[in-house]
Protein backbone atom coordinates (compact mmCIF):
# COMPACT_ATOMS: atom_id res chain seq x y z
CA UNK A 1 0.00 0.00 0.00
CA UNK A 2 1.23 3.42 -0.98
CA UNK A 3 2.27 5.87 1.99
CA UNK A 4 -1.14 8.07 2.26
CA UNK A 5 -3.15 4.44 2.59
CA UNK A 6 -0.99 2.73 5.42
CA UNK A 7 -1.09 3.88 8.47
CA UNK A 8 2.03 1.99 9.89
CA UNK A 9 4.01 3.65 6.59
CA UNK A 10 2.76 7.26 7.39
CA UNK A 11 3.17 7.57 11.18
CA UNK A 12 6.31 7.35 13.29
CA UNK A 13 7.79 7.38 16.38
CA UNK A 14 7.37 10.73 18.23
CA UNK A 15 10.35 12.77 19.04
CA UNK A 16 11.57 14.11 22.24
CA UNK A 17 10.75 17.48 21.44
CA UNK A 18 8.33 19.29 18.59
CA UNK A 19 8.56 17.84 14.98
CA UNK A 20 7.16 18.54 11.27
CA UNK A 21 4.76 16.56 10.44
CA UNK A 22 3.49 16.68 14.25
CA UNK A 23 -0.35 16.28 14.51
CA UNK A 24 -1.25 18.45 17.69
CA UNK A 25 -4.64 19.55 19.48
CA UNK A 26 -4.19 23.47 18.48
CA UNK A 27 -6.40 26.56 17.62
CA UNK A 28 -5.59 27.62 14.07
CA UNK A 29 -7.12 31.04 12.23
CA UNK A 30 -7.75 33.09 9.10
CA UNK A 31 -8.72 36.59 9.55
CA UNK A 32 -11.81 38.05 7.18
CA UNK A 33 -13.04 41.29 6.51
CA UNK A 34 -16.23 40.62 8.49
CA UNK A 35 -16.66 41.89 11.58
CA UNK A 36 -17.79 38.77 13.62
CA UNK A 37 -19.25 38.53 16.65
CA UNK A 38 -17.84 38.27 20.64
CA UNK A 39 -17.79 34.72 21.58
CA UNK A 40 -16.86 34.57 25.57
CA UNK A 41 -17.26 30.61 25.66
CA UNK A 42 -14.12 28.79 23.79
CA UNK A 43 -15.44 25.69 21.84
CA UNK A 44 -16.44 22.48 22.90
CA UNK A 45 -15.68 20.23 19.95
CA UNK A 46 -12.63 20.13 17.51
CA UNK A 47 -13.40 21.27 14.31
CA UNK A 48 -15.68 23.84 15.98
CA UNK A 49 -15.31 27.49 14.28
CA UNK A 50 -16.30 30.93 16.15
CA UNK A 51 -15.98 34.01 13.69
CA UNK A 52 -14.85 36.62 15.94
CA UNK A 53 -14.76 40.19 15.77
CA UNK A 54 -11.27 41.37 16.01
CA UNK A 55 -11.83 45.17 15.65
CA UNK A 56 -14.61 47.22 14.10
CA UNK A 57 -13.61 50.43 11.91
CA UNK A 58 -15.77 53.32 12.01
CA UNK A 59 -13.98 55.94 9.10
CA UNK A 60 -14.15 53.70 6.29
CA UNK A 61 -11.07 55.24 5.22
CA UNK A 62 -7.11 54.94 5.56
CA UNK A 63 -4.89 54.78 7.46
CA UNK A 64 -7.23 53.21 9.38
CA UNK A 65 -8.12 49.72 9.13
CA UNK A 66 -11.18 47.83 8.03
CA UNK A 67 -13.24 46.23 10.39
CA UNK A 68 -11.79 42.55 11.02
CA UNK A 69 -13.10 39.25 12.45
CA UNK A 70 -11.11 36.36 12.96
CA UNK A 71 -12.39 32.58 12.26
CA UNK A 72 -10.64 30.71 14.23
CA UNK A 73 -11.17 26.94 14.91
CA UNK A 74 -10.23 24.42 17.73
CA UNK A 75 -8.88 20.88 16.62
CA UNK A 76 -6.21 19.20 15.20
CA UNK A 77 -3.36 20.71 13.19
CA UNK A 78 -0.29 19.34 11.93
CA UNK A 79 3.07 21.15 12.70
CA UNK A 80 4.43 22.53 9.49
CA UNK A 81 8.20 23.75 10.13
CA UNK A 82 11.27 21.82 9.61
CA UNK A 83 13.46 21.12 12.83
CA UNK A 84 15.89 23.65 11.93
CA UNK A 85 13.30 26.18 11.66
CA UNK A 86 11.89 25.24 14.78
CA UNK A 87 14.30 25.35 16.88
CA UNK A 88 16.99 28.14 15.19
CA UNK A 89 17.02 30.62 17.74
CA UNK A 90 17.18 27.87 20.50
CA UNK A 91 20.09 26.47 19.26
CA UNK A 92 22.04 29.66 18.48
CA UNK A 93 21.43 30.63 22.24
CA UNK A 94 22.83 27.06 23.21
CA UNK A 95 25.65 27.26 20.83
CA UNK A 96 26.33 30.84 22.23
CA UNK A 97 26.21 30.07 25.96
CA UNK A 98 28.41 27.01 25.44
CA UNK A 99 30.94 29.35 23.87
CA UNK A 100 30.89 31.57 26.83
CA UNK A 101 31.52 28.70 29.36
CA UNK A 102 28.58 27.03 30.42
CA UNK A 103 27.79 22.85 30.42
CA UNK A 104 25.72 22.04 27.40
CA UNK A 105 22.80 20.86 30.26
CA UNK A 106 23.33 24.66 31.95
CA UNK A 107 22.89 26.08 28.53
CA UNK A 108 19.76 24.18 27.66
CA UNK A 109 18.31 25.00 30.49
CA UNK A 110 19.14 28.53 30.45
CA UNK A 111 17.81 28.82 26.63
CA UNK A 112 14.93 26.82 27.66
CA UNK A 113 13.92 29.98 30.29
CA UNK A 114 13.90 31.90 27.57
CA UNK A 115 10.60 32.33 26.12
CA UNK A 116 11.68 34.80 23.99
CA UNK A 117 12.99 32.42 21.68
CA UNK A 118 11.74 30.88 18.26
CA UNK A 119 7.80 31.59 19.78
CA UNK A 120 6.06 31.14 16.92
CA UNK A 121 4.98 28.23 15.22
CA UNK A 122 3.07 27.55 11.76
CA UNK A 123 0.70 24.76 12.03
CA UNK A 124 -2.40 23.93 9.32
CA UNK A 125 -5.52 22.69 10.92
CA UNK A 126 -6.72 19.09 9.81
CA UNK A 127 -9.95 18.90 8.36
CA UNK A 128 -13.05 15.88 7.77
CA UNK A 129 -13.38 14.78 4.48
CA UNK A 130 -16.86 16.41 4.68
CA UNK A 131 -15.71 19.78 4.63
CA UNK A 132 -14.33 18.90 1.12
CA UNK A 133 -16.36 18.41 -2.49
CA UNK A 134 -16.39 15.11 -2.92
CA UNK A 135 -14.78 14.98 -6.65
CA UNK A 136 -12.00 16.50 -5.02
CA UNK A 137 -11.60 13.52 -2.44
CA UNK A 138 -9.34 11.08 -4.50
CA UNK A 139 -6.77 13.80 -5.45
CA UNK A 140 -6.56 14.59 -1.95
CA UNK A 141 -6.50 11.32 -0.33
CA UNK A 142 -3.55 9.90 -2.85
CA UNK A 143 -1.20 13.48 -2.17
CA UNK A 144 -2.25 14.31 -5.75
CA UNK A 145 -3.76 17.77 -5.14
CA UNK A 146 -1.62 20.90 -4.40
CA UNK A 147 -2.89 23.05 -1.03
CA UNK A 148 -3.50 19.72 0.68
CA UNK A 149 -1.65 16.50 2.39
CA UNK A 150 -3.83 13.42 3.48
CA UNK A 151 -3.66 12.11 6.77
CA UNK A 152 -4.88 8.84 6.85
CA UNK A 153 -7.02 7.36 9.77
CA UNK A 154 -4.76 6.75 13.12
CA UNK A 155 -6.88 4.51 15.59
CA UNK A 156 -4.66 4.72 18.79
CA UNK A 157 -5.34 8.72 18.84
CA UNK A 158 -9.04 8.46 17.21
CA UNK A 159 -7.65 10.37 14.05
CA UNK A 160 -10.35 9.85 11.34
CA UNK A 161 -9.35 9.85 7.53
CA UNK A 162 -8.38 13.56 7.21
CA UNK A 163 -6.35 16.18 4.97
CA UNK A 164 -4.11 19.10 6.01
CA UNK A 165 -5.65 22.48 4.59
CA UNK A 166 -2.04 24.33 3.27
CA UNK A 167 -4.26 27.22 2.50
CA UNK A 168 -5.35 28.01 5.70
CA UNK A 169 -1.72 27.83 7.62
CA UNK A 170 -1.84 30.37 10.42
CA UNK A 171 1.01 31.63 13.44
CA UNK A 172 0.53 29.86 16.68
CA UNK A 173 2.16 31.37 19.82
CA UNK A 174 4.21 28.10 20.72
CA UNK A 175 3.46 28.20 23.99
CA UNK A 176 -0.06 26.96 23.87
CA UNK A 177 1.52 24.18 21.68
CA UNK A 178 3.53 21.50 23.64
CA UNK A 179 4.24 17.69 23.34
CA UNK A 180 2.65 16.57 26.28
CA UNK A 181 -0.39 16.52 26.45
CA UNK A 182 -1.39 17.95 23.13
CA UNK A 183 0.60 15.71 20.55
CA UNK A 184 -1.47 12.80 19.13
CA UNK A 185 0.21 11.55 16.33
CA UNK A 186 3.78 12.07 14.31
CA UNK A 187 4.93 11.14 11.16
CA UNK A 188 7.47 8.64 9.69
CA UNK A 189 10.88 10.02 7.63
CA UNK A 190 8.72 9.08 4.32
CA UNK A 191 5.72 11.09 5.00
CA UNK A 192 7.82 14.13 6.26
CA UNK A 193 9.49 14.15 3.06
CA UNK A 194 6.42 14.24 1.56
CA UNK A 195 5.11 16.69 3.85
CA UNK A 196 7.78 19.13 2.63
CA UNK A 197 7.96 18.34 -0.99
CA UNK A 198 3.75 19.15 -0.59
CA UNK A 199 4.89 22.41 1.29
CA UNK A 200 7.49 23.28 -1.85
CA UNK A 201 4.51 22.67 -4.29
CA UNK A 202 2.18 24.38 -2.42
CA UNK A 203 4.27 27.24 -1.15
CA UNK A 204 6.68 28.00 -3.88
CA UNK A 205 4.83 26.32 -6.69
CA UNK A 206 7.86 24.24 -7.41
CA UNK A 207 6.33 21.71 -9.83
CA UNK A 208 8.59 18.55 -8.82
CA UNK A 209 7.36 16.47 -11.54
CA UNK A 210 8.53 18.00 -14.26
CA UNK A 211 12.17 17.85 -12.36
CA UNK A 212 11.91 14.37 -12.32
CA UNK A 213 10.63 13.80 -16.05
CA UNK A 214 13.95 15.53 -17.61
CA UNK A 215 15.33 13.35 -14.59
CA UNK A 216 13.65 9.62 -16.49
CA UNK A 217 14.13 11.83 -19.95
CA UNK A 218 17.95 11.83 -19.36
CA UNK A 219 17.78 8.31 -17.65
CA UNK A 220 19.79 9.52 -14.35
CA UNK A 221 19.89 12.49 -12.01
CA UNK A 222 20.67 16.12 -13.06
CA UNK A 223 23.43 17.78 -10.52
CA UNK A 224 23.42 20.97 -11.74
CA UNK A 225 21.65 23.27 -13.74
CA UNK A 226 23.53 26.43 -15.21
CA UNK A 227 21.26 29.50 -17.03
CA UNK A 228 24.42 29.98 -19.85
CA UNK A 229 22.74 33.07 -20.84
CA UNK A 230 19.32 34.34 -20.74
CA UNK A 231 17.09 36.73 -22.74
CA UNK A 232 16.38 36.76 -25.87
CA UNK A 233 18.43 33.39 -26.64
CA UNK A 234 18.09 31.81 -23.75
CA UNK A 235 20.65 28.95 -23.23
CA UNK A 236 21.02 26.51 -20.44
CA UNK A 237 23.35 23.87 -19.24
CA UNK A 238 22.39 20.49 -17.15
CA UNK A 239 25.29 17.94 -16.24
CA UNK A 240 24.23 14.69 -15.63
CA UNK A 241 25.56 12.33 -12.96
CA UNK A 242 28.16 10.64 -15.07
CA UNK A 243 29.81 14.11 -15.77
CA UNK A 244 27.75 14.33 -19.25
CA UNK A 245 27.20 18.01 -20.05
CA UNK A 246 23.97 19.02 -22.14
CA UNK A 247 23.40 22.57 -23.72
CA UNK A 248 19.84 23.57 -24.74
CA UNK A 249 18.85 26.46 -26.83
CA UNK A 250 15.91 28.14 -26.17
CA UNK A 251 13.76 27.91 -30.13
CA UNK A 252 14.11 30.82 -32.46
CA UNK A 253 10.22 30.80 -32.81
CA UNK A 254 8.89 29.33 -30.03
CA UNK A 255 5.24 28.06 -29.70
CA UNK A 256 3.14 30.07 -27.73
CA UNK A 257 2.40 29.95 -24.32
CA UNK A 258 -0.91 28.12 -23.14
CA UNK A 259 -3.02 31.01 -22.24
CA UNK A 260 -4.19 31.23 -18.43
CA UNK A 261 -7.67 31.83 -17.19
CA UNK A 262 -7.90 35.11 -16.19
CA UNK A 263 -9.82 35.76 -13.23
CA UNK A 264 -11.73 39.07 -11.80
CA UNK A 265 -10.65 41.26 -9.41
CA UNK A 266 -12.41 39.70 -5.62
CA UNK A 267 -14.79 41.79 -3.80
CA UNK A 268 -13.42 44.68 -1.68
CA UNK A 269 -15.35 43.69 1.49
CA UNK A 270 -14.46 45.90 3.78
CA UNK B 1 -22.81 4.30 13.47
CA UNK B 2 -25.54 3.21 15.68
CA UNK B 3 -27.04 6.05 17.75
CA UNK B 4 -26.92 5.87 21.22
CA UNK B 5 -30.31 8.11 22.54
CA UNK B 6 -29.54 11.51 24.06
CA UNK B 7 -30.91 11.78 27.86
CA UNK B 8 -31.04 15.34 28.01
CA UNK B 9 -31.01 17.70 31.57
CA UNK B 10 -33.88 19.39 32.50
CA UNK B 11 -33.82 21.42 35.42
CA UNK B 12 -35.92 24.26 37.12
CA UNK B 13 -35.34 27.49 37.38
CA UNK B 14 -37.19 30.80 38.38
CA UNK B 15 -37.65 34.23 35.91
CA UNK B 16 -35.43 36.93 37.72
CA UNK B 17 -35.43 39.25 34.55
CA UNK B 18 -38.10 39.40 31.71
CA UNK B 19 -37.30 37.98 28.37
CA UNK B 20 -39.99 38.29 25.75
CA UNK B 21 -42.83 36.15 26.73
CA UNK B 22 -41.64 35.59 30.72
CA UNK B 23 -42.52 37.16 33.64
CA UNK B 24 -40.75 37.68 36.87
CA UNK B 25 -41.17 35.15 39.12
CA UNK B 26 -42.32 32.90 36.67
CA UNK B 27 -41.32 28.63 37.50
CA UNK B 28 -39.75 27.35 34.44
CA UNK B 29 -37.91 24.48 32.86
CA UNK B 30 -34.13 24.36 31.08
CA UNK B 31 -33.81 22.10 28.49
CA UNK B 32 -30.19 21.35 27.71
CA UNK B 33 -29.54 21.22 24.33
CA UNK B 34 -25.63 21.10 24.74
CA UNK B 35 -23.45 21.56 27.63
CA UNK B 36 -23.99 25.32 26.87
CA UNK B 37 -27.16 25.79 25.04
CA UNK B 38 -30.24 24.89 27.42
CA UNK B 39 -33.83 25.79 26.04
CA UNK B 40 -36.08 27.49 28.84
CA UNK B 41 -39.87 26.81 29.12
CA UNK B 42 -43.02 27.45 30.73
CA UNK B 43 -44.12 24.00 30.10
CA UNK B 44 -44.44 21.49 33.14
CA UNK B 45 -41.74 18.89 33.70
CA UNK B 46 -43.36 15.97 31.30
CA UNK B 47 -43.95 18.26 28.40
CA UNK B 48 -40.60 19.93 28.94
CA UNK B 49 -39.04 15.99 28.86
CA UNK B 50 -41.22 15.42 25.75
CA UNK B 51 -39.54 18.63 24.61
CA UNK B 52 -35.97 17.26 24.99
CA UNK B 53 -36.73 13.81 23.42
CA UNK B 54 -38.89 15.85 19.99
CA UNK B 55 -35.13 17.28 19.68
CA UNK B 56 -32.71 16.43 16.84
CA UNK B 57 -29.84 14.70 17.94
CA UNK B 58 -26.37 17.08 17.47
CA UNK B 59 -24.77 15.74 14.55
CA UNK B 60 -22.06 12.87 14.61
CA UNK B 61 -18.52 15.01 15.01
CA UNK B 62 -15.52 13.02 12.73
CA UNK B 63 -13.22 13.84 15.40
CA UNK B 64 -15.40 12.29 18.33
CA UNK B 65 -12.91 9.38 18.76
CA UNK B 66 -10.14 11.78 18.78
CA UNK B 67 -11.57 13.70 21.51
CA UNK B 68 -12.45 10.63 23.79
CA UNK B 69 -9.14 9.74 23.49
CA UNK B 70 -8.31 13.15 25.42
CA UNK B 71 -11.77 14.13 27.52
CA UNK B 72 -10.43 15.30 30.79
CA UNK B 73 -6.68 15.88 30.18
CA UNK B 74 -5.42 19.44 32.15
CA UNK B 75 -4.45 22.32 29.50
CA UNK B 76 -0.64 23.38 30.89
CA UNK B 77 0.67 26.59 30.28
CA UNK B 78 4.15 27.45 29.75
CA UNK B 79 7.37 27.00 27.42
CA UNK B 80 8.00 23.42 25.78
CA UNK B 81 11.36 22.21 26.89
CA UNK B 82 14.09 21.65 24.31
CA UNK B 83 17.20 20.18 23.16
CA UNK B 84 19.93 21.75 21.42
CA UNK B 85 20.83 20.04 18.05
CA UNK B 86 22.93 21.72 15.11
CA UNK B 87 22.43 25.63 14.43
CA UNK B 88 20.88 25.65 10.75
CA UNK B 89 23.58 28.79 9.31
CA UNK B 90 22.42 31.38 7.42
CA UNK B 91 23.20 31.13 3.79
CA UNK B 92 23.40 33.19 0.82
CA UNK B 93 21.76 31.93 -2.70
CA UNK B 94 22.85 32.50 -5.98
CA UNK B 95 21.06 33.00 -8.91
CA UNK B 96 21.70 29.46 -10.21
CA UNK B 97 20.61 27.87 -7.23
CA UNK B 98 17.59 30.47 -7.12
CA UNK B 99 16.67 29.67 -10.52
CA UNK B 100 17.17 25.56 -9.81
CA UNK B 101 15.05 24.98 -8.04
CA UNK B 102 12.46 27.86 -9.13
CA UNK B 103 9.64 26.85 -11.19
CA UNK B 104 8.88 29.83 -14.09
CA UNK B 105 5.33 29.56 -14.57
CA UNK B 106 4.85 32.42 -16.92
CA UNK B 107 7.33 35.59 -18.55
CA UNK B 108 4.16 38.02 -18.76
CA UNK B 109 2.99 39.31 -15.34
CA UNK B 110 -0.82 40.02 -15.10
CA UNK B 111 -1.94 43.19 -12.73
CA UNK B 112 -1.50 42.46 -9.03
CA UNK B 113 -5.55 42.12 -8.95
CA UNK B 114 -5.10 39.11 -11.08
CA UNK B 115 -4.48 35.59 -9.75
CA UNK B 116 -2.01 33.03 -10.44
CA UNK B 117 -2.77 29.95 -12.59
CA UNK B 118 -4.00 27.14 -11.02
CA UNK B 119 -2.34 23.87 -10.96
Amino acid sequence: MPWYDDASVYYGSPADVLAQGDIVVAATGAFEGDSGDVSPASPLYFGEERLVQVWLGSTGTLPEAPSLGLRARWGIAMVLPHACALEKEFNERVAALMASGHEQMEAERLANDDVSLDRFIALAPLCSYGELSVERHAGVRTGARLGAFPVPENVPSGIPPAWVDLRRISTTDVTLVDVEPLRLAALSSLAQAHLQAALAKHWAYRDLSRYDELQRAFGQRIIAVVPISTGKKMRVGFTLEDGTQLVFDAADKPLPAPSAPARRPRPHRH
Amino acid sequence: MPTTPIRRKITKGRVVRTPDGFEVGQSVHFVEVSPRTWIMTLEPVEEAERLAAALPSPPTSPWSEAMARVKGVAHTAGRRSRKAGTVELDLKTSDTEALAIATIVTPKRRARSGRAVVR
